[in-house]
């Protein structure tokens, strides 16, 4: 038995040793990949989800079952917009990472403030991602507190706003493009 | 004791091997960048020119001496994967303090969980000190083997980047313990014995070396220039920009 748990260890570590050497991130060599890759999260629908009234209004209204049931539906939707800001906050690690290189030391701070909260969103979405998969085991109207406790909106939007200056130093033509693309 | 032509052929092309990683190493002036681990192979290679006269000569000063290096290879491989992860760690101030905690107490756990594969799976060695040296190196293997499972599961969770040649000496080290841990398992079970227990361990070790070659001759150094970083130096994207702002 203990042979066997050693062989999937091994297979398990050479498993993430090719995985990271292969480097499963996105290649953002330019503005225009960065953009490319980033996928718009809508923030408004992602607050509304996890709006605390309307967890409440359910509650009220709900056969327990049926509230249940929605609720379930509504975390795996918020489960979604949670694992698609972690991937932009990577995205945005990544492009963080290459305009660090740069010799300007205005731009190498923004840079560094945008890799340190690209980093903050990423834990806070793993972080909300562990409560919201206990959200669907045991449904409760818990949901929208979690989510709120969270902060990960809040770091969403400081990112968006480090990544806009970081553009703005670096293409300011690209800006608003790249803005609306977050 | 003799050696069968297969061990000995693998044994020269791991020697060839090493001395081709040493010279490229020095070639490309990777031992100021990464000292410890340039030196670290040098002196493994020395060794393995002393080892094999020590074979010929007398098999029990080759048997104290290998136990010995292996132990202490064990030790020094674990030392240079921990150093590649706090200097990661130490490029990124706001995961440092979360990225130390899960390095030490993985570390903990690791080494709680090998006494007790050691104890709980002793091998099938009927001699006790053999059956003893190979459990306690299985355990060893054991934790150098998640010392890499941390470092790339830090790196690959949080995407954070390695620099290119930190990755290339975790990737081999990653290889070569992986490789071990799996033939000092199965000869644990009793699946390798005698022979093909070495062969399938030098050959791992082969091909780690090999994956150290080929990382370590792609890998950019320290000293030079990032290729192209975003927004800089890029003619293309200068062109388009300026393109856009005639347009307007």
């Amino acid at each position: 038995m203990i042979t066997g748990l050693l062989i999937v260890i091994t297979l398990l570590a050479l498993g993430l040793v090719f995985s990271v050497i292969r480097g499963h991130a996105p290649r953002v060599d330019s503005w225009r990949a960065v953009d490319d890759a980033l996928r718009s999260v809508d923030l408004v629908a992602f607050h509304n989800l996890t709006n605390p009234s309307d967890s409440d209004f359910l509650y009220r209204h709900l056969p327990r079952r049926d509230f249940r049931s929605v609720q379930r539906s509504r975390t795996w939707a918020a489960l979604a917009y949670v694992r698609q800001v972690s991937a932009n906050a990577s995205i945005l690690l990544r492009a963080g990472e290459n305009a660090r290189d740069a010799r300007n030391a205005e731009t190498n701070a923004t840079a560094n403030e945008l890799i340190d909260l690209a980093l903050q969103t990423r834990l806070l979405a793993f972080k909300l991602s562990l409560r919201l998969y206990t959200e669907l085991i045991f449904p409760t109207r818990a949901l929208s507190k979690r989510a709120a406790d969270n902060h990960l909106l809040d770091r969403y939007s400081e990112m968006k706003e480090s990544l806009i200056h970081l553009v703005s130093q670096q293409r300011p033509t690209m800006t608003s493009h790249i803005s609306a693309s977050l | 004791m003799r050696l069968s032509l297969a061990l000995k052929l693998i044994w020269a092309a791991n020697g060839l091997l090493k001395s081709l990683l040493v010279a490229l190493l020095f070639r490309r002036q990777l031992q100021r960048e990464v000292p410890v681990f340039t030196w670290y192979m040098t002196a493994t290679l020395a060794l393995d020119v002393v080892m094999a006269f020590s074979f010929y000569w007398s098999y029990k000063v080759y048997f104290v001496a290998f136990w010995v290096i292996e132990a202490l290879s064990i030790i020094c491989d674990c030392a240079v994967l921990v150093g590649i992860y706090l200097r990661t760690m130490k490029m990124y101030p706001r995961i440092r303090k979360i990225g130390s905690t899960v390095l030490w107490s993985g570390l903990a756990v690791l080494m709680i969980s090998a006494f007790v594969i050691m104890e709980t799976g002793p091998g099938q060695d009927t001699d006790a000190a053999l059956r003893f040296l190979y459990a306690a190196s299985r355990s060893m293997k054991f934790v150098q083997t998640g010392v890499v499972a941390i470092l790339f599961a830090v790196v690959g969770w949080l995407r954070v980047k390695l620099q290119p040649v930190d990755l290339g000496i975790a990737g081999g080290f990653g290889i070569v313990a992986a490789v071990n841990l799996a033939s000092y398992s199965l000869h644990s079970s009793g699946v390798l014995q005698g022979e093909a227990f070495s062969i399938f361990n030098m050959s791992g070790f082969g091909v780690g070396v090999l994956a150290w070659i080929v990382l370590l001759s792609s890998a950019k150094t320290m000293s030079q220039p990032a290729a192209q970083p975003v927004g800089v130096a890029n003619l293309r994207e200068w062109n388009e920009s300026l393109e856009e702002m005639i347009e307007r």
